[in-house]
């Protein structure tokens, strides 16, 4: 018993010690630390100042990102109101950790949700605040581009701001192409004579794979419900007009299937359930130390181009993810990433307001921080123009905002499941799409199962308003 | 004469005994032996050669690691929580062992039942209203909150392991002295404990080790960077955007590293406990 | 022991003292275990089977279903697969680790030197968190780097390349080895101390008797080690029911619920689909059965057995 009580009398010694060497800063490096009285510190300066602490709660980010965002986003708000401290705090498995601290009462002043679904589930459960009031102190609606505001609004109120938008792309690996001579492919019939001549010569066609995250089965679905039954078709069934078991959505499903059966997808189900997301990006563009690439393209958001140039340097492009029926015009679809809103029981909203419209405010600042991202992520809809982004941003990406801009401002645009459709049809559609690849549920079932949650949903008004699309199909 | 046919039985039993106990120990210890590599290699040499020895070992990474996932701060943290942990289950599980084998309770059975089913209900289950009323209760981000579900959720065990092992003594000693005259209190620390303890040592070593490596409480109700243990700083490397091998590695190392010092000092106790407290003779 | 008559109140002090020994000292040692328990595990636990009857979805006012949700647990084929799969997990347990710990253990306990290296060795992996582990074991059974992949790879041996997380057939007995990688050892040791209390003379007079090793095994040491044994087996029962940390870190319950459990079931519908009392009847269900094992084990006892 003695050697156990020594035993951690030393561990403890021991990490004492080593806290002096190595310690990470955990805290914004403001003048208060993190550990002292949340509520407030006084100042040594001559009028003393009450500070109020603010609290965030986000994703986890990349490490080099975390200090950024720091410099960029905190410390300058922080320098901005010497009377507020802002904290930002990452916390994995964000959104069930969330969830029970808000249900318990508690929780960050500024609540992170990963789509207007969620806020809306958090709205009406009385989490979050209508943001009314601060919306037209701050004239929001002017700073934010609309059909972003609007998918935050509910009833005419705004309940949460948008954080990141994103939308699907289709990446290439450029040297491959180049050395095949390929072309990226513009239609359904490109798509599967490429896929034919990649799996000829030993390649795969896309490298997609969902062991890492759960939610790539519905970027799948996003993308053929989009650009095979049309946006327009989407609308209508988001509208309750048209069911999910319309031909036209089962066929869009059954593409899926059929190209996971032809191993198009990473070579097949056991490496689609197999495969890391460092793989993935090592498979479509070869690893450090040499390995060939295994794949040509990969079907993925905007969120990867933070990691497209460290994993391929300049192998990769990309380009909008093409029609796959005749009379479907191309387009882009629309996702709201990641939202924020106000803790209902956050004893500084005023405050918490105030950070909000520092992430919307300038369009300068935003856009230092959407290129620290390498336009990943926190890239807020805004009214950008290209003097706000910096002389040597990678023109891949600006082409990118370009070209995002003018498709979807000219109303053309489809709808992503994780923004505009309501929760638990949404999590049934990324559960079970595995069962249809792997043969345990046919696809006549599954889009049933899914107009049966969609039904419920519906009839007790929980799914997220969408703006029209003017993209028609014939 | 019986002494050397003994020798003759052992010579003939022990290489069989020693190749399968080898081959074991490989099978146990084998993927550490990986994992130990793979600490002190980089990326690229970890994809070219996935079971390689390091050449030029990269000790970098441990420091790397020791810093990104804060563990200066996340260790303290674990250290408290295991040392506060195995103290209350000690107490708690002994008391309760006590009474369970000697001191024969009405209702011992179904008592018995209730820790049983008691262990057997889902963590995922309780989680929701138990945090509800922690944070009532201004336990939320605290470490003592997590102390504290600590002790309810090992104590059954624990009580059982004790119980055991006191069923296991007869009751000569004990008896003897309540005839002479001793309380309750006094046969329990006085005889009971000494003899037990090495039952006592394994439920605190299983305590502990339960309480270091738990994962699903630590996550969900100890939110700030500051009460963070270190079951989250590796989960949050191995997180779904990054796998560096060689850190990952290097950071579980840091994790195992303590806990078998710890492991190395106690094992020779319990095992010098438990020959050296027989009731015999 | 003589009561003297001559003193009735010297009686009576004698009985209450004996009620109090009898009756309330033993409540009171248990005391402390109860406070704990209650606080945290029996209040939580029945607010939730209360949530059980309800629609709750984690948010917002539960509303009272009755036994809808009971209802539809009866006809729920994923319910009944994961079931399946439990019943699989604990019929692996109940069979590799604890004959791997009861061998090893006897092979420990005869050997004279070099006892403590392979305790130390065997008994290393318990030591380590579940996080540990599963990174250890995904990096073994990776698809491009793992020990298929290189045997295949380096070999050309085709077959070894096995997809041992992502193919739905084994999936489930993949993540159960990595479990008992870590468990098994934890047994060999337990098992240990309990030979090691057997008493020496039953094998002296078993070897005596001509008894071989097997039988010495399993006439002297099983039986001798019963209440251990008895207790690991119990423990194991109940234990597969519960099975998630391994699952959940390494699969999440997939591919397609290949390797759904109850526990992962529960996780997912209270914390993913929103469907908290849902989650709530299928914790119960977990329940009974430990329920189940735990009357069982207690009706073996009434019948003589010593567990």
């Amino acid at each position: 018993m003695k050697t156990l009580f020594r035993l951690m009398a030393i561990l403890l010694v021991a990490s004492q010690l080593l806290t002096a060497c190595g310690s990470k800063a955990t805290a914004p490096a403001t003048a208060a630390p993190a550990t002292a009285a949340p509520n407030a510190t006084t100042e040594p300066t001559a009028a003393p100042i009450e500070k109020v602490k603010i609290v965030i709660w986000t994703e986890p980010v990349l490490e080099a990102n975390r200090t950024m965002l720091q410099t960029e986003f905190v410390d300058t708000f922080n320098a901005a109101h010497p009377n507020i401290e802002l904290e930002l705090q990452f916390q994995e498995n964000i959104d069930q950790v969330e969830r029970t601290a808000l249900q318990a009462g508690s929780g960050p002043d500024i609540v992170f949700t990963p789509g207007p679904a969620f806020a809306l589930e958090y709205k009406n459960a009385g989490f979050i605040l209508d943001l009314s009031k601060y919306a037209e102190k701050y004239a929001w609606k002017d700073k934010v581009v609309n059909w972003a505001y609007d998918s935050g609004s509910i009833e005419g109120s705004l309940y949460s701001l948008p954080l990141t938008y994103e939308t699907m792309i289709l990446y290439y690996n450029k040297k491959v192409f180049t050395e095949k001579g390929w072309q990226p492919p513009t239609s359904l019939a490109d798509i599967e004579k490429l896929c034919g001549e990649a799996t000829a010569a030993g390649l795969n066609c896309f490298t997609n794979s969902n062991q890492w995250w759960k939610g790539v089965n519905e970027w799948l679905l996003s993308v053929v419900y989009n650009n095979y039954a049309g946006a327009d078709n989407v609308y209508a069934a988001l509208q309750g007009k048209k069911p999910w078991t319309d031909p036209l959505f089962v066929q869009s499903t059954q593409i899926l299937k059929d190209w996971m059966d032809k191993g198009w997808f990473s070579g097949g189900i056991d490496n689609y359930f197999a495969y890391n997301y460092d793989d993935i990006w090592n498979n479509l563009c070869g690893t450090a130390d040499g390995k060939a690439p295994t794949a040509i393209m990969n079907i993925e958001g905007t969120w990867a181009f933070q990691r497209a140039t460290p994993f391929c340097k300049n192998d990769w492009d990309w380009v909008e993810l093409p029609s796959l029926r005749e009379g479907v015009k191309p387009g882009y679809v629309l996702a709201i990433g990641s939202t924020l809103g106000i803790n209902a029981k956050s004893q500084n909203p005023d405050a918490s307001a105030e950070v909000l419209d520092w992430l919307v405010g300038d369009t300068t600042r935003a856009a230092k921080i959407i290129e620290g991202f390498n336009f990943g992520e926190w890239n807020v809809p805004l009214h950008f123009k290209a003097s706000d982004f910096s002389a040597d941003a990678d023109p891949r990406l600006t082409r990118f905002v370009e070209f995002f801009a003018t498709g979807t401002g000219s109303g053309n645009f489809g709808y992503t499941t994780w923004t505009f459709w309501p929760a638990k049809t949404d999590a049934y559609i990324i559960q079970e799409l595995d069962s249809v690849f792997t043969g345990d549920l046919t696809v006549e079932a599954y889009q049933q199962a899914q107009q049966d949650a969609f039904q419920a949903e519906l009839a007790a008004g929980k799914v997220p308003l969408a703006p029209e699309t003017k993209s028609v199909s014939k | 004469m019986k002494q050397l046919r003994r020798f003759f039985f052992q010579l003939r039993r022990s290489g069989l005994s020693y190749g399968v106990l080898i081959i074991l120990a490989i099978f146990s210890l084998g993927p550490l032996v990986i994992l130990a590599f793979n600490s002190l290699r980089t990326t690229p040499q970890i994809s070219a050669q996935p079971f390689g020895f390091p050449s030029q070992p990269r000790w970098q990474n441990f420091s790397d690691a020791w810093i990104n996932g804060n563990y200066s701060v996340t260790m303290q943290n674990s250290t408290f929580i295991v040392v506060a942990t195995i103290a209350g289950v000690l107490v708690i599980a002994g008391l309760g062992a006590y009474s369970l084998a000697r001191l024969k309770p009405r209702g011992a059975d179904v008592i018995t039942m209730y820790l049983l089913v008691g262990t057997s209900v889902p963590m995922q289950l309780f989680m929701v209203p138990l945090f509800f009323m922690w944070q009532k209760l201004g336990l939320i981000d605290t470490l003592l909150g997590v102390v504290i579900i600590y002790w309810a959720t090992q104590s059954p065990f624990a009580t059982f392991l004790i119980r055991a092992f006191m069923m296991a003594i007869p009751k000569d000693f004990d008896e003897a002295a309540r005839i002479d005259g001793a309380s309750e209190w006094q046969v329990f620390t006085q005889i009971v404990i000494p003899i037990v303890w090495p039952g006592f040592l394994t439920a605190g070593l299983v305590a502990g080790i339960g309480v270091w490596n738990e994962y699903l409480i630590a996550l969900t109700f100890l939110h700030s960077p500051d009460v963070k243990t270190v079951t989250t700083s590796l989960s949050a490397f191995a997180g779904r955007f990054s796998q560096d091998w060689g850190l990952i590695s290097a950071a579980a190392m840091i994790m195992v590293i303590p806990v078998a010092i710890v492991f190395l000092n106690l094992q020779r106790q319990f095992v010098e406990g438990l020959t050296r407290g027989s009731l015999k003779g | 022991m003589a009561i003297s008559t001559a003193n009735p109140h010297k009686q009576k002090l004698g009985r209450t003292a004996n009620s109090w020994r009898k009756i309330i000292l033993p409540y009171l040692f248990l005391t402390p275990l109860f406070v704990v328990n209650f606080v945290v595990i029996l209040g939580p636990s029945v607010a939730s089977i209360f949530y059980a009857f309800t629609d709750w979805s984690g948010v917002g006012k539960a509303k009272f279903i009755g036994f809808s949700n009971f209802v539809r647990l009866a006809a729920d084929p994923l319910y009944f697969k994961a079931l399946e799969h439990n019943l699989l997990w604990m019929l692996i347990f109940l069979t590799v680790p604890i004959s791997m710990g009861l061998m090893a253990a006897s092979f420990l306990s005869s050997i004279k030197r070099g006892q403590m290296l392979f305790r130390l060795a065997f008994f290393f992996p318990y030591v380590l968190s579940p996080t540990v582990s599963v990174q250890i074991w995904r990096y073994i059974f990776h698809p491009l780097y793992g020990i298929g992949a290189t045997l295949s790879n380096n070999f050309g041996w085709q077959w070894a390349n096995i997809k041992f997380l992502s193919n739905t057939k084994i999936v489930l007995p993949s993540i159960a080895f990595m479990d008992n990688w870590q468990w098994w050892g934890f047994l060999a040791i337990l098992y240990l101390a309990a030979m090691q209390a057997v008493d020496t003379e039953l094998y002296e007079a078993a070897r005596l008797d001509g008894a071989s090793r097997w039988q010495e095994f399993l006439y002297v040491t099983i039986p001798g080690i019963r209440p251990t044994l008895g207790f690991t087996l119990m423990m194991t029962m109940i234990w597969s029911f519960l099975s998630f940390n391994f699952i959940w870190l390494t699969t999440g319950g997939g591919p397609a619920h290949a390797s759904e459990v109850l526990s992962t079931l529960l996780y997912q519908k209270a914390f993913q689909s929103f469907e908290v009392g849902y989650a709530a009847t299928i914790g119960l269900s977990m329940s009974l059965f430990c329920g189940l094992v735990t009357l069982g084990v207690i009706y073996l006892r009434r019948k003589g057995w010593e567990v």
